[in-house]
C-alpha cells in the first residue's frame, strides 16, 4: 500500500467494471479488509455497478441503503433518461450528501483507505466517491490530564472533525477560520489550523505556515510529533508550543490572537505562541475568582522555584555558608549528617535520582500497582534509608520537597530536572555564587528566547498595563473587556484592541 | 515607571547580598566543630595568651545529643593560640556561631583593644557577639561550668543577654558596639559582669552589674542597682523593678514597682560658661506588690508613694554619678556625646579638657513617676479581725 503511494501511478479506469476491479485488487494484493460487491438494476441491465470499500472504515448502513438499495431496487428505466448513467445515477439515485466524480485511480484509491465508497459503473471511465466515513470513536469524555474542579467537563477525542466541532461550538464567530493540511508523507494525517481571522498576528500565521510547509516526516502519531518539529529552539528544554486537551483552554488562546493547531488522531491541540508565564497557569483560573488565581499562581511559581533551587540551595548552605544557617538549625542539620558516608552532593544527586525513578515507575505502572511502588520507594526506601545512616534526614526533607513542588506545575516536564542537576553541580562548585552564576545564565537564556517573534517572557519583565493582566496576577473580568491580546512586536497596527 | 525601576533595582541589589554574602571555600558540615562561645584569659606568667572555647559536639545516635566541651589553649597572640588548637581537635574550629565572648579582668585591665581587635578583624566571628566580662578570677571557669550542668553555656549566656532589655541587671553590649563606644569621643565604655553563682546545688554563671571602663582598660565595677541607674541615664530600661521602702508607720514593708515604660532625656546646658546636664527621667511603672495593707492606690496615697519613688531614684542616681565622676572618672554615661550632639561650638572648645572636666560636671536629676495601675487587684489585702 505504501509502495503504491510512493509510486504515484498514474493509471486510469477502463469502462470495464472488471478490469478496474482487478486494478483495485492488485493495488491492494495481501489486503483482505477490502470489500467488492457487484450488482445490476433489475430494470435497467445496463446498470451493473460496484461498490468497493475498506471494511472497518465506513457506515455499512449508509452502503446499504443509500447506495445498493436504489440502484439495486428502484426502477431505473423509469427514472433514468438517456444521457450519462454515471451523472443520472449522482442526481437521482444516490442518497448521499457528498458525491464526487474522480477518473484517477490515484484519489479513487486515496478516497477508499478514507473510508469513502468508490462506486463503479459499466460502460464509464469515471468512477463516483460517495462519503460513507463511520468508523468507532471515543465518546467526548473529562480530559484525565487536566482536570478541572470548575469549568467545562468536555475534552477533545482523537477525530479531528468532532475536535473542530468542539471549538467552533465555543467561538460561534465567522472569522474563526479552519485552513486543512496534510503532513506525514505515509500517514497523511491531515491537520487543521485554526485563528480567528483579525485578532491572530498575520506574522506568527505566515511563519507557522512557512514551518509546516518544511516539514519532512513519514508519519505524524500524534501532535506532539509536530509541537516538536515546529517549536522554536529544538533543543531547550522549554516549550515554545503548548498543548491542551481542554477546547476551552483552545478558545480562550484563540480570543488572545494565538493559533491553534487541531491534528487528526490526537485528543491533544497545539496552541502557539507559548510563553513562559503561561506553566502557571491553569484553566480553573479563568473560572475562579481573580484573587484566588493570584494566591494559586504565585503558590505554582514559589513551587517551581523550589523544585529548581531547593536542592542547590540546601548544598551550597551545608558545605559553603555554614554561618548562613541559623545556629539551632545549623547543630539539627550536623546531628543528622553525623556518621552518613556520603558527601552532601552525592546524597543529592542520589536523591534526585531515585525520586526520578520512583516517578517514572509511577506514570508508567498500572493504577492498582502504582501505589505500592510509591509505599515502597518512599516510605520503606527512605525510612530505611534514614534509618541505616545511609542518607541524612534533612537531604530526604529537601529531595521530598524538591520532588513535590515539582508537582505543582506539571506541564514543564524535563526544564526543572535539568535546570536542577546544573544547579546542584554549580552549587557544588561554587557555592551560592554558583547559584547566582546559574541564575544569570538562565536570565540571559530566557531573554533571547522567542515563541514565533513574542518574547518569551512577555509579562513578566516589562510592566505594561496590558501585558501584565494575565501572569502572575489575573485582572477582575469587569476590568477586562477584550481577553488580553498578543502583542507581537512589530505587529501593533493590525492588532485591533481598544 | 522611574521609581518602579529604582525600586526593583534596589530590591535586586538586596536580594544580592542575601546570595553573594558568605564564605567560599568547600566544607562538609560534619567536618567542623562549632564553637559557642570563646573566654581570653591570660597565662600565670602574663605574656601569653589562654584562649578557651566552648565547642557543642554532637553525639551520633538515634537522638541528637549535645554537650558542651571547652578547650584551652596558650599562645603567643590569639591567632597563635587559635591556630595551636587547630591541631589539638580533629575536627576544625568553626566560629561564625560564636555568640559569647568572655573576657578577664586582667585581659581587660591590661586594655581591651588588644584582643577586641582580633574578634572584630577575623572574618569568622560575627560583629553581633556579645561581650562580657568575667568576675571570677579567670574568663574560662565562665564556660566550664557548660559542661557540668548539660547545657551549652555561651547560648545560656546568649538569651540572658539579650533579655536584659527587661531585666536591667546589666548593660548589653555587643561587639559592633562596644567598638563604637570605645572609638566615640564623650563617651566610655561598659560591658555587663558575668559571676559564678551558687543555684541550689549546681554552679551556674550569672549577668549582674557593670565593668567600667577607662578608654580600654577595666578600672572599676558597678553593682546591680548602680547599674539599673545607669540604664535609666543611658535611656535603655524598658523593664524590670523599682523595691520602694514605706515610710512612717509603714517603714517595715515595702513596695515593688514594676517599670513599664521608661523614657530619659540628657539636656546639656550652658549656664555661667560651664556645661551642666539636666536628666529628666519620665517612668511608668505598676504596683506589682504591697507588703503590708497601707493604701497606695487611691490617689493621696498612689501621691505619696510617686513622690517617695521619685525621691529615692534621684537620690540614687545623683550617688552613682557621683561615684563614678569621683572615683573612675570615666563618662561612661555619654553625656559628652550629647552635649557634642547638641553643643558642636562648645564641645569643640572643651572636648581635649572633657577628660578632666567630666569629674566636675554638675548633673540634676528630674524623676518623673506615674504610677498606671495596680495590677489584678485594685485594692491593698484587708486583714480582719
Amino acid at each position: 500500500m505504501f509502495s503504491f503511494f510512493r509510486k504515484k501511478e498514474e493509471k486510469k479506469l477502463t469502462n470495464s467494471v472488471d478490469a478496474n476491479i482487478k486494478l483495485f485488487k492488485d493495488i491492494f494484493t495481501n489486503d483482505d479488509t477490502l470489500i467488492v460487491r457487484k450488482f445490476q438494476n433489475k430494470y435497467l441491465k445496463a446498470a451493473a455497478c460496484c461498490v468497493i470499500y475498506i471494511d472497518g472504515m465506513v457506515n455499512t448502513e449508509v452502503i446499504n441503503e443509500n447506495i445498493i438499495q436504489p440502484i439495486l431496487g428502484g426502477n431505473l428505466k423509469e427514472e433514468i433518461s438517456d444521457g450519462n448513467l454515471l451523472e443520472e445515477l449522482q442526481y437521482k439515485v444516490i442518497a448521499s450528501g457528498d458525491v464526487k466524480e474522480a477518473a484517477n485511480i490515484h484519489d479513487l484509491v486515496g478516497s477508499a483507505i478514507n473510508g469513502d465508497t468508490v462506486l463503479l459503473v459499466e460502460g464509464y471511465k469515471q468512477a463516483l466517491i460517495v462519503s460513507t466515513k463511520g468508523w468507532q470513536t471515543r465518546p467526548i469524555d473529562e480530559p484525565l490530564a487536566e482536570r478541572a474542579v470548575r469549568g467545562p467537563r468536555e475534552g477533545f477525542v482523537e477525530s479531528l472533525i468532532i475536535n473542530l466541532s468542539l471549538i467552533r461550538r465555543k467561538i460561534k464567530n465567522p472569522d474563526l477560520k479552519f485552513q486543512f493540511k496534510e503532513l506525514g508523507s505515509s500517514t497523511k494525517t491531515k491537520i487543521c489550523l485554526c485563528y480567528l481571522e483579525g485578532v491572530a498576528p498575520e506574522k506568527v500565521l505566515q511563519e507557522l505556515i512557512h514551518r509546516l510547509d518544511k516539514i519532512e516526516i513519514d508519519g505524524i502519531m500524534d501532535s506532539g510529533y509536530i509541537q516538536e518539529l515546529i517549536k522554536d529552539s529544538p533543543l531547550s528544554p522549554l516549550e515554545t508550543v503548548a498543548s491542551t486537551e481542554r477546547p476551552d483552554n483552545v478558545a480562550g488562546k484563540l480570543l488572545e490572537g494565538r493559533i491553534a493547531i487541531v491534528v487528526d488522531g490526537s485528543p491533544f491541540v497545539l496552541t502557539l505562541p507559548f510563553l513562559f508565564v503561561e506553566y502557571f497557569h491553569a484553566d480553573e483560573d479563568y473560572y475562579n475568582d481573580s484573587l484566588f488565581t493570584t494566591v494559586s499562581r504565585t503558590l505554582r511559581m514559589i513551587g517551581t522555584f523550589a523544585a529548581i533551587f531547593l536542592p542547590a540551595i540546601y548544598v551550597s548552605l551545608t558545605t559553603f555558608h555554614q554561618e548562613m544557617i541559623p545556629t539551632p538549625l545549623l547543630l539539627s542539620i550536623t546531628a543528622a549528617r553525623q556518621g552518613t558516608p556520603f558527601p552532601t552532593i552525592v546524597e543529592a544527586v542520589i536523591m534526585g535520582f531515585l525520586f526520578e525513578i520512583l516517578r517514572e515507575t509511577g506514570t508508567r505502572m498500572p493504577a492498582p500497582i502504582g501505589q505500592t511502588v510509591v509505599i515502597v520507594g518512599a516510605l520503606i526506601l527512605g525510612g530505611a534509608a534514614i534509618e541505616a545512616r545511609f542518607i541524612s534526614a534533612p537531604m530526604v526533607i529537601v529531595s521530598g520537597l524538591t520532588g513535590i513542588t515539582a508537582l505543582l506545575t506539571v506541564k514543564f516536564k524535563s526544564f526543572p530536572i535539568i535546570l536542577r542537576l546544573l544547579l546542584l553541580f554549580l552549587a557544588f562548585l561554587m557555592g551560592f555564587y554558583g547559584i547566582i552564576f546559574g541564575l544569570i545564565g538562565l536570565v540571559i537564556y530566557f531573554m533571547q528566547m522567542r515563541s514565533y517573534g513574542v518574547p518569551y517572557l512577555l509579562g513578566t519583565t516589562a510592566f505594561d498595563e496590558n501585558n501584565i493582566k494575565d501572569t502572575v496576577t489575573r485582572t477582575p473580568w469587569h476590568q477586562v473587556h477584550f481577553h488580553p491580546r498578543l502583542p507581537v512586536v512589530e505587529n501593533h497596527d493590525s492588532d485591533h484592541r481598544k | 515607571m522611574k521609581s518602579t525601576s529604582k525600586i526593583l533595582s534596589v530590591i535586586l541589589i538586596l536580594a544580592n547580598t542575601l546570595f553573594l554574602a558568605g564564605c567560599w571555600n568547600y566544607r562538609e558540615i560534619d567536618t567542623l566543630r562549632f564553637v559557642a562561645g570563646i573566654a581570653i584569659d591570660k597565662s600565670e606568667t602574663g605574656d601569653q595568651y589562654l584562649l578557651t572555647v566552648e565547642t557543642v559536639d554532637i553525639k551520633n545516635g538515634g537522638e541528637s545529643i549535645m554537650n558542651s566541651n571547652t578547650i584551652t589553649v596558650a599562645g603567643d597572640t590569639l591567632l597563635d593560640a587559635k591556630k595551636n588548637m587547630d591541631s589539638i581537635s580533629g575536627k576544625k574550629l568553626y566560629f561564625a556561631h560564636a555568640r559569647v565572648a568572655v573576657l578577664s579582668q586582667a585581659v581587660a585591665k591590661e586594655g581591651a583593644v588588644k584582643v577586641i581587635d582580633w574578634l572584630a578583624r577575623n572574618a569568622e566571628l560575627r560583629e553581633d557577639i556579645e561581650v562580657l566580662v568575667s568576675q571570677e578570677i579567670t574568663a574560662k571557669e565562665i564556660l566550664e561550668t557548660g559542661s557540668k550542668t548539660d547545657q551549652i553555656i555561651s547560648f545560656e549566656l546568649d538569651k540572658v543577654m539579650k533579655n536584659q532589655k527587661t531585666i536591667a541587671n546589666a548593660p548589653e553590649k555587643e561587639l559592633w558596639n562596644l567598638i563604637n563606644d570605645l572609638g566615640g569621643s564623650g563617651i566610655s565604655a561598659v560591658l555587663p559582669l558575668v559571676s559564678l553563682k551558687k543555684v541550689n546545688s549546681r554552679t551556674l554563671p550569672s549577668v549582674t552589674g557593670t565593668a567600667v571602663f577607662k578608654r580600654d582598660k577595666l578600672v572599676g565595677f558597678l553593682n546591680v542597682d548602680d547599674t539599673r541607674d545607669l540604664l535609666f541615664i543611658q535611656n535603655k530600661v524598658d523593664g524590670g523593678s523599682l523595691v520602694q521602702n514605706g515610710e512612717g508607720d509603714n517603714a517595715g514593708s515595702k513596695v515593688s514597682l514594676k517599670i513599664l515604660d521608661n523614657r530619659t532625656k540628657l539636656k546639656p546646658v550652658e549656664k555661667d560658661g560651664n556645661v551642666e546636664i539636666s536628666i529628666e527621667i519620665k517612668t511608668t511603672v505598676a504596683i506589682d506588690e504591697i507588703e503590708g495593707t497601707e493604701n497606695y492606690i487611691d490617689e493621696p496615697g498612689r501621691l505619696r508613694l510617686e513622690k517617695s519613688a521619685e525621691e529615692s531614684m534621684k537620690k540614687s542616681i545623683e550617688n552613682v554619678i557621683q561615684e563614678v565622676q569621683t572615683k573612675y572618672n570615666s563618662d561612661i554615661f555619654g553625656f559628652g556625646a550629647k552635649v557634642k550632639a547638641d553643643m558642636p561650638g562648645t564641645w569643640k572648645e572643651i572636648e581635649t579638657l572633657w577628660g578632666d572636666k567630666f569629674k566636675d560636671i554638675k548633673v540634676s536629676v528630674h524623676p518623673e513617676l506615674t504610677i498606671k495601675n495596680s495590677a489584678a487587684f485594685s485594692q491593698p489585702l484587708r486583714i480582719g479581725d
